[in-house]
């Protein structure tokens, strides 16, 4: 008997200890909110400022009416997105029951809520006349849905789902008109509950005869997740999406209930439970919610079904969490008011020590696990350091490697070979016309005979050290030919001239080559200008003023005579050779 | 006992299900489609404020005292002028004796019990949950009156042409079993 008796009261300490952990968090909640509250007093006395403002316009009757209502457009403006997408998701709804139905339903919708918005201008309605007419529209539309010809094709699976959509839609599409108008004193209501649930943060399972039972980790996780459905009422439009969540908290808490008491739940448990929940949960706008639902959501809805159930049961706990007295918590009247002026805390030395249990307890797991995240820094930082080493090492290892590479196969520069080879190995060389006119080398055929362009060996030989500097220098005479060709007659020199020209009309560098070459060997060494006279004397007349025009080809060749100067130094042992 | 009363009862003849405090049941009497929402409501005392917000809008209640318990059947007359006054005598009322298995421990006297119920215009039933004695009879016949003092209102309220003569039906049950819970129930036609 004593055994059981301890035990028992471990298990409703426990639940205190559930308590406090809530309470902590609650209080942090609570730090934040005196600005909120001050934030939405403001909100609310600039709202009724917008009213007045806007009701005495109205009673004016002055244009400005007018704007207002577009105003009150663009409040509803911001739902848009929401109505879009109510619609997208009933699409398929629709696309089963024909363009008529569609047609229709949008059509009642577009005409109620013109109405409703028009009415609610009227700052002599009052939301419960709104509430009304929102109410008969339900009523009126379950009968045409039901009557009216074009639904008797209609399942009532999907009549019901119409009534549902358009239930939604339009009241979704009118939230910012409909939820905690400022007509009413919805906001004042939610900031009383609000405060009054927070200063009843001391009570617990226990004081409400609530028998969770809060030793086992699921039995947490669904008090977590029934007090996380309660408070995603708030985000909710639809009256029927928040009935939804409503729903889903209190199965939550029957689930859990079940578990507490060993079988199914009747309302003796499923009641406290809830306070228990609303009392965690302290959800925001709750008496607005409560209120929206109750005015917008379809009545024979709220008053039938699990959603009108539960919801009914929200109602109860509410109505008894705001007229609790130390009597209905079967304490004593002034450890009750003690515990509401925060005079005491509720935790024995008992519960201080489950607290601290609970606390160690997670300290540990903590513990445990930074001495693990430790041990893997750790680990990576050895990695790390491993990582930098073997990089060093590497970098190292290629240093060394190159400088043996460097004193292996040192570094000469051979960057001349490569122009002569591009000649050579263009094709089109071959296909070029012969290089030599036979009235440059009547003189001495055999000479040329024997320095013939056509072997190979000698077109790729490059050329001597001097031979090339005089032809550069030819080639600079030339340009100056080029450019004035009437310079060149004065100086008298007809064989240069032919020379060039000849070569010119080739529009050849190549072809220029057997010519030089043809003269080195006539007279190694000597200036090309001074050899020309004697063998440009039996040539034929070269002043020919076409050819000399055509010889701006030459200078458009340009590109290829750098590559000729380039040679110069280059092959010091080649022009060796050549000389030998 | 309250839960193997609910327990028992449904699991027999209802849905099978995880919770009692809420349950619809379809049932169809003279041809009429009928969907009863039956709805227990916590009986604890200090709830007892939170009533009328369970019963607002019902047809009908099930009172349930338990035979052996003295004291529940004094609730259930407190219960029964409550609903009178609150809901206007339009209100179906049973009364049930619940746990008549434990005759032996009999506390109520039957006789007294049917007066009281004959008094106030009520049905009185002898039931036992865990027996399932008289359930399905006390069900049927409240929802048998709520039906014919539905249509007697449907009537009477569409000549009055108000805009509720479509409305649903309510039938609260109230059970003032041994920790007295009120069960209720709505019915709609």
């Amino acid at each position: 008997m004593q055994v059981f008796g301890k035990r028992k009261k471990k298990i409703e300490t426990q639940n205190d200890t559930h308590e406090r952990h809530n309470n902590v968090q609650k209080e942090k909640h609570t730090a934040t909110l005196p600005e909120f509250t001050k934030f939405e007093e403001k909100k609310r006395q600039q709202k009724e400022k917008t009213k007045k403002i806007l009701s005495g316009l109205i009673f004016r009757k002055s244009p400005e009416a007018a704007k207002e209502t577009v105003s009150v457009k663009s409040l509803l403006r911001s739902e848009t997105r929401e109505v879009d997408s109510i619609r997208s998701d009933n699409r398929e709804l629709f696309r089963k029951n024909g363009d008529a139905v569609d047609n229709d339903i949008h059509k009642c919708i577009k005409i109620f809520c013109k109405n409703l918005i028009k009415e609610a201008d009227n700052p002599m309605t009052s939301i419960d006349d709104l509430s009304e007419r929102t109410q008969n529209f339900y009523q009126l539309l379950n009968k045409r849905i039901d009557e009216e010809p074009i639904y008797r094709e209609v399942s009532p699976e999907h009549k019901e789902q119409l009534l549902d959509y358009t239930e939604k839609y339009a009241i979704t599409y009118m939230y910012q008109l409909l939820f905690c108008p400022p007509t009413t004193t919805d906001e004042e209501k939610d900031l009383n509950i609000q405060k009054r649930i927070r200063q009843l943060n001391w009570v617990s399972a226990k004081h409400v005869d609530c028998r969770i039972n809060e030793t086992s980790t699921e039995i947490h996780d669904l008090v977590y997740a029934a007090i996380t459905e309660l408070l995603g009422m708030d985000s909710a439009k639809a009256p029927q999406d928040k009935l939804g969540c409503v729903v889903r908290c209190c199965s939550k808490i029957l689930s859990l209930m079940q578990l507490c008491v060993g079988g199914p739940a009747s309302a003796d448990d499923f009641l406290p439970a809830l306070i228990f929940v609303v009392l965690k949960a302290n959800p925001a706008r709750l008496k607005s919610n409560i209120n929206y639902v109750t005015r917008f959501c379809n009545a024979s809805r709220l008053m039938s079904g699990e959603g009108g159930y539960y919801f009914t049961n929200l109602c109860c706990a509410v109505s008894f969490i705001e007229n609790l007295t130390a009597e209905s918590l079967n304490m004593p009247e002034d450890e009750f008011s003690q515990y509401m002026e925060g005079k005491i805390v509720p935790s024995n030395t008992w519960e201080s020590a489950l607290i601290m249990c609970e606390g160690m307890h997670l300290m540990n797991e903590n513990l445990q696990k930074f001495s693990d995240y430790n041990i893997r820094s750790d680990k990576l930082d050895e990695d790390a350091e491993e990582l930098r080493d073997a990089m060093i090492a590497f970098h190292d290892e290629m240093l060394q490697r190159i400088d043996e590479l460097k004193q292996n196969y040192p570094l000469i520069l051979k960057p001349f070979r490569e122009p002569t080879d591009l000649d050579a190995d263009d094709p089109c060389v071959l296909d070029l016309p012969p290089p030599l006119s036979p009235q440059v080398v009547s003189e001495k055929p055999k000479l040329h005979e024997q320095d013939s362009p056509e072997s190979p060996d000698w077109r790729l030989t490059p050329l001597p050290d001097q031979t090339l500097t005089a032809v550069n220098y030819d080639f600079d005479l030339s340009d100056l030919s080029g450019g004035d060709l009437s310079t060149c007659e004065d100086l008298g020199t007809p064989g240069y001239l032919s020379m060039e020209t000849a070569s010119v009309q080739s529009l050849d560098l190549n072809a220029y080559h057997p010519t030089v070459v043809m003269k080195r060997v006539d007279d190694v060494g000597v200036s090309l200008l001074d050899d020309q006279p004697s063998s440009g004397s039996s040539l034929p007349s070269p002043i020919k003023p076409e050819p000399s025009s055509s010889y701006q080809g030459f200078s458009s060749q340009g590109w290829q005579i750098p590559s000729i100067p380039c040679e110069t130094g280059a092959w010091p042992l080649g022009s060796d050779r050549n000389h030998n | 006992m309250v839960l193997r009363y609910v327990e028992d009862k449904f699991n027999d003849q209802h849905i099978q299900t995880l919770q009692a405090t809420f349950l619809n049941k379809k049932l169809n009497i003279g041809g009429k489609r009928i969907n009863l929402a039956i709805w227990d409501t916590a009986g604890q005392e200090r709830f007892h404020a939170l009533g009328p917000i369970y019963y607002r809008m019902s047809n009908g209640a099930i009172l349930v005292y338990d035979i052996t318990d003295e004291d529940s059947f004094q609730k259930v007359k407190n219960w029964v002028k409550e609903l009178k006054k609150m809901l206007g005598s339009e209100i179906c009322l049973s009364i049930a004796g619940n746990k008549v298995d434990l005759d032996k421990e009999r506390n109520v006297p039957v006789e007294v019990a049917e007066e009281y119920a004959k008094a106030v215009g009520a049905i009185h039933f002898h039931t036992s949950a865990k027996q399932n004695l008289g359930i399905e009879e006390l069900f049927l016949e409240l929802t048998q009156r709520m039906m014919e003092r539905a249509q007697a209102l449907e009537l009477q309220k569409a000549n009055e042409l108000t805009r509720t003569n479509s409305m649903r039906r309510n039938i609260v049950i109230v059970d003032e079993d041994e920790p007295a819970p009120p069960t209720r129930s709505c019915c709609g036609t």
